[in-house]
């Protein structure tokens, strides 16, 4: 500890939330227990949200603007991209709001900060893994079957993860010091929401459009996703762009984790003052 | 023990260590507020809380820190926790620092006390086998086996500060900072704080301390610094540090009244625009012409409230004492008494308690400058002051206060020696 704000290296920052791993599972925990807390259903809410989603656009998207019935096994199709999405959302939106959250914990105890917004990223895998729980039970009934090719859908998990925790870290920090980003966030999500192949299959954008779309990172692995579990004939960015280009979607998840950790570790020494 | 140490055994190093907090005097947390003051730097006051702090601290050492409110002692103990960067200066911590500074911080209000109690310890950097296995010993120590799994927002701040203590005390640290730990709590558990205290000590812990509670702070300290707006007035040995800190906080109190004096003097001129009501100014209380916090049982100690009176009306001060858990101990004002404070600018009220009877404990003043009915109240002032009654060690002397007594006995008379006998004759 000096006057100079550092970057820690990397073997210390992993040793020190090896460290205070158990932090992290205690917040987790605890949070994903408070959420639930004194409702009636509890767990059971954490299925509710994606699948109220799911239900409403299902109805819409077969019965009132077909275009669900064209893709194979839409109800799974359209399951996955809304779990997948959710988690994406929930978890960046929970992750901002986490160091304001701690402030007391902030002000008067030291820890590796990025604790804090480590432990909420954890707190919505938990509710991913719930969610995922209720694919696997659709994948079953509706037929699909199991591949080797699901696999490839852990990776890509991983793929999501480091995106959500890269933009979980630059947005708690900035949040910190800009309290606007709750609402820039809130229409950004909105944006990409509509901007990734959630609803939609990517073969159904005019193909001029296509390739900017495909550089999405969240797109190209909703849709990675679905070839991988649903239907290998799903259009993935791989077929839309080429290398060198589409090492882009693969990218950002580093970059974010990269440019959030960084940001985030040299905003975290003031969080205590700021607060 | 200090003087013997050698250089490698310091464990806490100090160098010039300065804090300036830029204190904002508007507030920009919104985007448009940074774009539309784009190339104006904002409005910011320069407060410097702390300058070129210098000190070392040796390994199993028992080093204390004192000041009046405000004096930076809190700022300091968080750029040693790591929780605040210096401005300036150099700080070196050698060996696992225990990371709180604040007892209970992270309790959830809406969890058990049992989860509450893991998830306090991983704050404190213990992973669940080991709160495992401490966790019997911190519910009794804590004397909360009862209430394990009730949600701490049923706990009295009583049982939650026993609570975090009992957890804090587990914390695997070789250095400890504690701030302010001692300030709620009965006074049975306060002893056993104390006994924690020179158990670490003689574990060879280090400790650095940070209390208003000077009595604890003589009793236990290696070597105390003594920090007045800021800077450091040395280290020194508890009571060389102790009359120190007395002498700045007279100091201070006497600028106070100087200040007051020449107000009175140019009466004429002293412009009260905003307040003609009487209103109180500050209590103290004295023991053998020293101002303290901490006092002994039977002690002579004189309560001084001072109450500015700008339109010179009749007042009636009075002074109420309540142990910390709310207990009304005694209360009385001047009217009681039959006393008129004289119709002066400034007024100084010295209560003087003989002997005080009151037991071991930490108790408040609440004070008030009333009207001449006591419904017209001037200004109140709950807890103004706390203090803290201390006996002898051996003292086993229990209750709320101590009542002057003697005890006479009485050899029987009967043949059989025996004055039970006597008792019951007479009774029969």
């Amino acid at each position: 500890m000096s006057e100079v704000t550092r970057l820690k290296p990397a073997p210390q920052v992993l040793g020190s939330l090896l460290q205070f791993r158990y932090l992290i599972r205690e917040l987790a925990f605890t949070d994903f227990k408070l959420k639930y807390q004194g409702s009636v259903l509890g767990y059971a809410w954490s299925l509710a949200k994606p699948l109220f989603l799911f239900a409403v656009l299902y109805v819409v998207f077969t019965r009132f603007i077909r275009i669900g019935g064209t893709v194979p096994h839409y109800a799974v199709y359209l399951l996955l991209g809304i779990v997948l999405w959710s988690y994406f959302a929930d978890s960046t939106s929970v992750a901002m709001n986490s160091i304001v959250e701690r402030g007391d914990l902030i002000r008067k105890v030291w820890f590796p900060r990025i604790v804090i917004p480590i432990a909420a990223s954890v707190t919505s895998i938990l509710t991913l893994l719930l969610n995922l729980l209720v694919i696997f039970v659709f994948i079953l009934v509706s037929g699909v079957g199991f591949r080797l090719s699901d696999l490839l859908f852990v990776p890509l998990l991983l793929e999501l993860y480091v995106l959500s925790l890269g933009s979980s870290l630059l947005l708690a920090a900035l949040f910190v010091k800009f309290r606007d980003f709750r609402h820039i966030w809130e229409l950004g999500l909105q944006m990409l929401f509509y901007a990734s192949p959630i609803i939609y299959p990517l073969s159904f954008i005019p193909a001029s459009v296509r390739p900017v779309l495909a550089l999405n990172p969240i797109g190209q692995i909703v849709e990675d996703a679905r070839r991988a579990l649903i239907d290998p004939n799903t259009m993935s960015s791989g077929e839309i762009v080429h290398w060198p280009l589409l090492l882009i979607p693969y990218l950002i998840p580093l970059v974010l984790l990269a440019v959030g950790y960084w940001y985030f570790e040299s905003a975290a020494a003031r969080f205590a003052e700021e607060l | 023990m200090s003087a013997a140490r050698r250089a490698d055994d310091t464990v806490v190093l100090v160098e010039g260590v300065t804090k300036v907090f830029q204190v904002p005097t508007e507030r920009r947390t919104r985007l448009k507020d940074h774009v539309i003051n784009l190339f104006r730097s904002p409005g910011r006051r320069r407060f410097e809380a702390l300058k070129d702090i210098d000190f070392t601290v040796g390994r199993g050492e028992f080093f204390s820190i004192i000041g009046h409110n405000g004096s930076g002692k809190s700022t300091l103990m968080k750029i040693l926790a790591g929780i605040y960067q210096p401005t300036r200066g150099r700080v070196k911590i050698s060996g696992q620092l225990s990371p709180f500074i604040e007892l209970g911080v992270g309790f959830n209000p809406e969890l058990t006390a049992r989860d509450n109690i893991f998830l306090n310890g991983a704050i404190l950097g213990l992973d669940r086998g080991q709160v495992t296995a401490v966790f019997d010993d911190i519910l009794r120590f804590s004397e909360l086996e009862d209430f394990v799994d009730q949600k701490l927002k049923n706990f009295s701040s009583g049982m939650l500060v026993r609570l975090a203590f009992s957890i804090a005390i587990r914390a695997h640290a070789e250095i400890l900072l504690i701030d302010e730990v001692l300030a709620v709590g009965d006074a049975n558990f306060q002893q056993k704080c104390f006994d924690v205290f020179l158990r670490m000590k003689a574990d060879g812990r280090t400790i650095v301390f940070v209390s208003h509670d000077l009595g604890a702070v003589r009793q236990f300290s290696d070597r105390v610094m003594v920090l007045n707006h800021g800077v450091s007035h040395g280290i020194f040995n508890p009571s060389e540090a102790i009359a120190i800190h007395n002498r700045l906080s007279e100091e201070h109190s006497n600028r106070e009244l100087e200040r007051a004096a020449a107000e009175e003097a140019q009466e004429p001129q002293v412009d009260e625009v905003d307040e003609r009501r009487p209103s109180l100014h500050g209590v103290q209380m004295l023991v053998r012409g020293h101002s303290t916090h901490v006092v002994h049982r039977g002690d002579d100690v004189t309560i001084r409230v001072a109450v500015h009176n700008p339109e010179r009306v009749p007042v009636n001060i009075g002074v109420a004492v309540a142990r910390t858990d709310g207990l009304y101990c005694f209360g009385t004002n001047t009217f009681l008494a039959d006393v008129r404070p004289s119709s002066h600018l400034w007024i100084q009220a010295d209560l003087k308690l003989t002997q005080l009877p009151l037991q071991r404990g930490t108790y408040f003043l609440t004070v008030g400058v009333f009207g001449e009915t006591e419904s017209s109240i001037y200004q109140m002032k709950g807890q103004a002051f706390d203090f803290q009654v201390r006996q002898a060690d051996d003292d086993g002397y229990q209750g709320l206060v101590y009542l002057t007594h003697d005890w006479a006995l009485r050899r029987g008379s009967g043949a059989s020696g025996d004055a039970a006998n006597d008792l019951a004759d007479a009774a029969g």
